[in-house]
């Protein structure tokens, strides 16, 4: 015989003489029946970047006395107790402070207003807590010093990423100048490489940072030293000289002689002089001595010397070119 | 350029020598002569090197100099002069 559900209890009393009261009655629930199992916690996501967690689960219906509220354990492992374990009264979420680098796990059992315990949840998703970003990405590599193709290939390695949510994706910046994004800037997917259409006549740098899925962005890598679309490559400085302005051109096999500042005057082995090179970006291995390369595009400077304003790198050492005795007169000559 | 002869050097790592006629050691230039007369936009006499001043230098001083080739524009004319980047490049003869 079932007795759960809501009653009608009638008592009288009696004295030790045997006097007994009238009847008097009050209604009570009898209620035996555990109440139903929650449905299964969630997270707010699998992966988060704030220390603080919290869960969440549904309401149950207890049929005869009611809920009174829940019971959360909140662990370390699936239906681990480590990090909480208690009576949450009767609210339906429960916050709790991770580590980074951790997964914490929940399941709830509701209680009736009788006392019973109903039984546990299936145990929620993970969540990991990861608190840190990732480091940056390799300095993004390019085609090298120049290019004569209309296409820009950027490329770099994936970094670590300390606080274990993984990697989701990548930010790239190209510009036209180092740590500048005025030609690109935008979310390039989970790739680690990235072309864009470029012009002659201009120089790319790029450089990128890493998004994890728990939602840090990294820093950003180093900039790239810079890749020139040129429409005339490999050539010597003397004939890059003779260039008009505004061409864009690649000088090769090219000694320097003389570095001050960000000008760099570079000479043809056999003695023929080249175009100032004015750098946009600095190229700390260049030396008087230094065989190098450069990129850019021509141009007349306010004094009258011819400059290639671009940026240029060394590719070996030998010796300073032996200067070439001129009388005061001839010193500049006709150029 | 102002006075020139010969083929065009700009750009060119030269070497050129003669009397020390002035010093700007403020304006980090000083001129030369050879005895050649050419004349620099200042109106002095010599050719302008343009660069560190050594400290040891001195009008009437008789010295080589290793630099590039360059020139400058001032008044509509186009001078030519002698770009060094270290006081090295100055030595007495």
């Amino acid at each position: 015989m079932n007795l759960d559900g809501t009653r009608q209890v009638f008592a009288r009393f009696r004295d030790p003489y045997g006097n007994v009261s009238p009847a008097v009655s009050a209604s009570i629930v009898l209620d035996r029946v555990a109440p139903p199992t929650p449905s299964q916690p969630s997270g707010t996501s699998p992966f988060t970047n704030d220390p603080e967690v919290t869960f969440t689960w549904s309401t149950v219906a207890d049929a005869l006395s009611g809920t009174a509220g829940y019971i959360c354990r909140v662990g370390t492992t699936p239906g681990g107790t480590d990090v909480f374990n208690g009576y949450v009264g009767n609210t339906l979420r429960k916050s709790i402070t991770g580590e980074s680098g951790r997964t914490y796990y929940c399941r709830v059992q509701a209680v009736d207003n009788a006392g019973n315990i109903g039984g546990l949840s299936a145990v929620s998703v993970g969540v990991l807590v990861d608190t840190e970003p990732p480091a940056p990405p390799s300095v993004p590599s390019d085609a090298g010093v120049f290019i004569t193709l209309r296409k820009v290939h950027l490329q770099w390695s994936a970094p670590a990423d300390l606080g274990g949510s993984g990697l989701q994706g990548y930010d790239l910046q190209v510009g036209s100048a180092p740590d500048a994004g005025d030609v690109f800037s935008g979310d390039v997917g989970n790739s680690v490489s990235w072309s864009i259409a470029a012009d002659p006549g201009r120089i790319y740098f790029g450089r990128v940072q890493a998004r994890d899925r728990a939602g840090n962005t990294g820093p950003w890598s180093p900039s790239s030293d810079g890749v020139a679309v040129v429409e005339t490559a490999g050539l010597t400085p003397a004939p890059a000289k003779l260039l008009p302005d505004g061409a864009s051109a690649g000088i090769s096999a090219a000694v320097v002689s003389q570095v001050s500042g960000p000008d760099v005057w570079m000479q043809d082995e056999g003695r023929a002089a080249g175009p100032r090179v004015r750098l946009i970006a600095p190229s700390p291995g260049l030396a008087p001595g230094s065989r190098a390369e450069a990129r850019g595009v021509l141009g007349t400077l306010p004094d009258g010397e011819r400059v290639l304003q671009g940026v240029a790198g060394a590719n070996g050492q030998g010796p300073v070119p032996a200067p070439l005795g001129l009388s005061n007169a001839a010193l500049g000559g006709g150029d | 350029m102002t006075g020139s002869t010969g083929t065009g050097n700009i750009g060119l790592r030269v070497r050129i020598w003669g009397r020390v006629t002035a010093i700007d050691r403020y304006a980090q230039f000083f001129l030369i002569t050879d005895g050649s007369g050419v004349a620099d936009a200042s109106g002095q006499t010599g050719v302008r090197v343009s660069g560190p001043v050594p400290a040891w230098l001195q009008t009437g001083d008789t010295v080589a100099v290793t630099g590039v080739s360059s020139c400058f524009r001032r008044d509509g004319r186009v001078w030519r002069q002698l770009l060094t980047s270290t006081e090295s490049a100055v030595t007495p003869l």
